[in-house]
């Protein structure tokens, strides 16, 4: 007989390592095309694609790693049997949600890695900064990672501690946080756009590195307000330390994921943000005197 | 340490007469940089003075490096095979280090003719037998490779060409064409056992025009063949003489690799000599000039300027002026302690600091070792990453400098790695349990990030509290040394006292609202609006520490997956144990790989993005000594 509460948790591991997984894929099909065009130039650089086709694949593993944790944690694999709260079963789900959602970051790190293998194909210099620029939009996944982690551990899934007895409305403010962080997450798509400018910026004129870096890291601000909302979510909601309100009631949670799919849509601007930091890197490699005036621009 | 190498500038006035010894003596010691003069003469006072020129030694130099250069390219691509794949991996693990061959101090240009004297005509005749070779080899293959066209057809081909009344022209049309052949006016021979048909046609040379404007609309492409015998013969004989030729090319190599093992080595030496002949003589167009003596002008060391002096002194036999002082600007000489050096290069890569600038690398060496090592966290994987770093160090590493920094660099990554792996437990992630039940958490000295997550988070955020502080309190000081108050109150300043207000806050103290309100409108005065955005920045900065954490997690957790995988393959019956080593084997190499080089990259990425943006922004030039890079060669020690 298997209760409820598994049937939710093995669906936050599909969500985990669906989401994750497709996502790797599609970044890491961009960087492979560039890999690809690359190695059809010159074959040696095969050793340089493959590590920069591998960049947007981590994602896919922090989404295994969630899916393989939920798992083993409520006893789905393994076969220890453990009877999985109904509750628990949403927070597994909310873990899900946050790094597979958050995976979607493959597709950003996937359109800068695929500038960086060109560029760092063409000038040897160049591998080093590429390999920075392109892990830049990874900050998004880790950040989805940390708060599964956050919700497996609290929710005792994993670490061992036994699972605690969790309100229904918990359980869904840990929907609220996977949403919050996982689609805020999605800023790493803007992020790309922009760390891709920047490694182009970088490839033309060294020095621009450090001001390329600057606009490239801007739209990781969406994903830090969404990290920032989970971790409240999480700690006001009692997951965290777990002094649950004892009367909690359901609506607290329904809210919870009504604040993280706020914050979590609002960080889709980034993806704007990032085209517009793009800009700001090009024009500030151009004449370094635009700094300003671009920052100002990309901040809007 | 804290900034870079002091430098000063420098003036050298030597007469024409010494000006080569004066170069070469400052080629040899490489301890300054010469500046170009030409900017500087455009100034009045400088009226009297002309830019000098590269000296005839660079056009002297430059002859005799397009013979060597030649000579050495043929003997080496006659020579040496393409290399292998392993030969590309044995160059890093087996770099060629070179003996340096001792020269006299002079005449390099005499030693250089006496080798060209011997080796050139020699190595000419070779190459003049090689490419006769080589052409006479393309000319048979184009015979035999024409000839296969139509050697369907028996005729002799010494009758193609022109008669006193016809004409004879042998090709290939394809066979859909063949019908049109007809109506040809003249006799034709077709063969159309191959693919597309062979023929051969003799026609009245009055249907010249007529003939080959059919042909043309069959699409026939003519084969031209000299000689005599069938077509099938001519292939026969160019086949023997290929085979021939090709005995006679093997014995000719024999020879030009005998010839390059007694020449390369002098020639190679050669070719270092003369650039560096080259580089002296075009150094002399950096140079101001009188009728009589010379002005060089550069930087120098601050430490090594009056060695310098000696330098000057000793080459132009006393006949000099020198004198130096300190620069206000200058190009850059990162100088630090040798533990540090290393590092030098991750700052580097950011940005090379201004002259007056801090040079951050002591600051970031530090804790970029700390930070990889508490990503990594695997006592395991540590070991292996040492093993690594010493084999770089011990191979590759010999031959080049950057290699040899970085593999300190990462042997200093690895301690860190073992040390934060004890101290958490990990051991190829929870591989003890299943071969000891040990479990990570009774292993850890400290503590297990996967049992308890919150303690390693709240370090990552104290962590970057106080990195991110440390960055604010150098600009805060960098500030105030520059005399920008406004900048440290606004930029610097208002970061503190809005910490102080938290934390007196949350220490139950009221007081600490006003302080928060203060740093609020010390905000708002500096940006406006935009001042209230920063408050998030700083944030976002300390929460970015967080993927401290998660990255030790996901190492761990990745490796425990591993582990878990292998177990269930394990319960395979027969093949169990080999498939389990398999997973494990791959499982760790590829977690190994993505982690390693991820922990460097955000570890990099903290102090570029987090902590460098607070006080660094770099930009200066790179000191670049005018030093002669010698290789090959070293000067006989008198």
């Amino acid at each position: 007989m298997v209760s409820e509460g598994a049937v939710l948790a093995a669906l936050g591991a599909a969500i985990a390592v669906g989401g994750a997984g497709l996502a790797s894929g599609m970044g890491a099909g961009i960087s492979g095309a560039a890999g690809a065009s690359v190695v059809a130039d010159d074959p040696k650089k095969f050793g340089l694609a493959i590590i920069f086709q591998a960049i947007p694949q981590t994602q896919g593993f922090y989404g295994f790693l969630i899916g393989i944790l939920i798992l083993f944690g409520t006893g789905i694999l393994g076969g220890a049997g453990v009877e999985v709260p109904i509750a628990v079963g949403l927070a597994c789900v909310g873990a899900g949600l946050a790094v597979g959602i958050s995976g979607f970051s493959a597709i950003g790190q996937g359109i800068v890695s695929g500038a960086a293998v060109s560029e760092a194909a063409r000038r040897p210099g160049m591998f080093g900064k590429g390999m920075v620029f392109s892990v830049l939009p990874e900050t998004q996944a880790i950040y989805g990672l940390l708060i599964s982690i956050l919700i497996l551990f609290f929710t005792g899934v994993i670490g061992g501690a036994g699972m605690p007895d969790i309100p229904l409305a918990a359980g869904f403010a840990a929907i609220g946080a996977g949403l919050a962080v996982g689609l805020a997450g999605l800023s790493a798509i803007g992020q790309g756009i922009a760390a891709a400018a920047g490694v182009g910026a970088t490839a033309e004129k060294p020095e621009a590195f450090g001001k390329s870096m600057v606009f490239s890291v801007l739209p990781e601000t969406q994903a830090i307000y969404g990290l920032l909302i989970s971790i409240l979510i999480l700690f006001f909601t009692g997951i965290i330390g777990g002094n649950y309100l004892p009367q909690m009631e359901l609506p607290i949670g329904i809210a919870a994921i009504g604040a993280g799919m706020a914050v979590g849509f609002a960080g889709l601007s980034a993806i704007g943000q990032g085209i517009a930091a793009a800009a700001g890197a090009a024009a500030t490699a151009d004449k370094p005197h635009m700094f300003g005036k671009s920052m100002v621009f990309s901040v809007l | 340490m804290i900034r870079p190498a002091r430098m000063s500038r420098f003036d050298a006035v030597v007469l024409e007469q010494d000006r080569d010894r004066v170069v070469d003596a400052l080629h040899e010691n490489g301890i300054a940089q010469i500046e170009d003069q030409s900017q500087r003469l455009r100034g009045k006072e400088w009226s009297e003075l002309a830019r000098a020129g590269a000296s005839e030694r660079s056009s002297n130099a430059s002859s005799r490096l397009l013979r060597v250069k030649w000579l050495h390219d043929f003997l080496s691509s006659a020579t040496t095979q393409p290399p292998g794949k392993f030969d590309v991996l044995m160059q890093y693990l087996k770099p060629d280090i070179p003996t340096p061959k001792e020269i006299p101090k002079r005449g390099v240009f005499r030693m250089v003719d006496s080798l060209l004297a011997e080796a050139e005509p020699k190595i000419k005749l070779l190459e003049g037998k090689h490419s006769a070779i080589q052409s006479e080899k393309a000319k048979l293959q184009k015979t035999i490779d024409d000839a296969e066209r139509i050697k369907g057809i028996p005729f002799d081909v010494s009758w193609l060409g022109e008669s006193e009344y016809t004409l004879t022209e042998a090709g290939v049309i394809s066979k859909e064409h063949l019908p049109d052949l007809k109506d040809l006016p003249g006799e034709v021979a077709i063969d159309s056992s191959g693919e597309s048909a062979a023929i051969l046609i003799c026609y009245l040379k009055i249907d010249r025009e007529a003939v080959s404007k059919q042909l043309r609309k069959t699409g026939f492409s003519q084969v031209l063949l000299s000689g005599s015998g069938t077509p099938a013969e001519l292939i026969e004989r160019s086949r023997s003489r290929l085979g021939e030729l090709e005995l006679n090319e093997k014995t000719l190599l024999a020879k030009i690799s005998s010839t390059g093992k007694k020449y390369l080595d002098g020639l190679a030496a050669c070719r270092e000599l003369l650039e560096i002949e080259k580089a002296r003589g075009e150094i002399s167009s950096a140079f101001a000039k009188t009728e009589k003596t010379v002005l060089l002008s550069g930087f120098v060391p601050s430490g090594q300027a009056e060695s310098l002096r000696e330098i000057v002194k000793k080459s132009s036999s006393d006949r000099y002026y020198f004198a130096h002082s300190d620069a206000d600007d200058a190009p850059v000489l990162q100088s630090n302690p040798r533990f540090l050096k290393p590092f030098e290069q991750l700052t580097e890569m950011f940005a090379v600091p201004k002259y007056n600038e801090i040079d951050p690398t002591f600051l970031l060496a530090p804790t970029f070792v700390i930070y990889y090592g508490l990503m990594l966290t695997d006592a395991v994987y540590g070991v292996i990453l040492f093993a690594l770093s010493v084999l770089l160090l011990k191979t590759y590493g010999k031959a080049n400098k950057a290699a040899k920094d970085f593999s300190w660099v990462l042997i200093a990554c690895a301690v860190s790695t073992i040390i934060f792996g004890v101290l958490t437990g990990g051991y190829l992630g929870d591989i003890m349990a299943y071969l000891f039940g040990a479990n990570p958490a009774d292993l850890a000295l400290w503590v297990d990030p996967l049992t308890d997550p919150i303690v390693i988070l709240k370090l990552a955020i104290i962590i970057g509290i106080l990195h991110v502080d440390t960055g604010v309190f150098v600009s805060l000081l960098e500030n105030l040394r520059q005399k920008n108050f406004r900048a440290a109150a606004v930029d610097n300043a208002v970061w503190f006292i809005l910490q102080a207000g938290i934390l007196m806050y949350y220490l139950g103290m009221r007081a600490g609202l006003v302080l928060m309100g203060i740093s609020v409108l010390l905000l708002f005065y500096g940006y406006k609006v935009m001042g209230i955005m920063h408050i998030t920045g700083f944030m976002g900065d300390i929460l970015s520490y967080a993927r401290l954490l998660a990255l030790a997690l996901a190492t761990g957790g990745i490796a425990m997956t591993v582990n878990l995988l292998a177990k269930m393959v394990f319960a395979v019956p027969y093949v169990g144990i080999a498939l389990a080593a398999v997973v494990l084997l791959v499982g760790h190499t590829f977690n190994f790989i993505m982690n390693a080089l991820g922990s460097f990259i955000h570890s990099l990425r903290l102090h570029y993005v987090e902590f460098f943006g607070k006080f660094y922004s770099g930009g200066g030039s790179k000191f670049s000594p005018f030093r002669a890079e010698r290789r090959l060669t070293k000067l006989e020690a008198r």
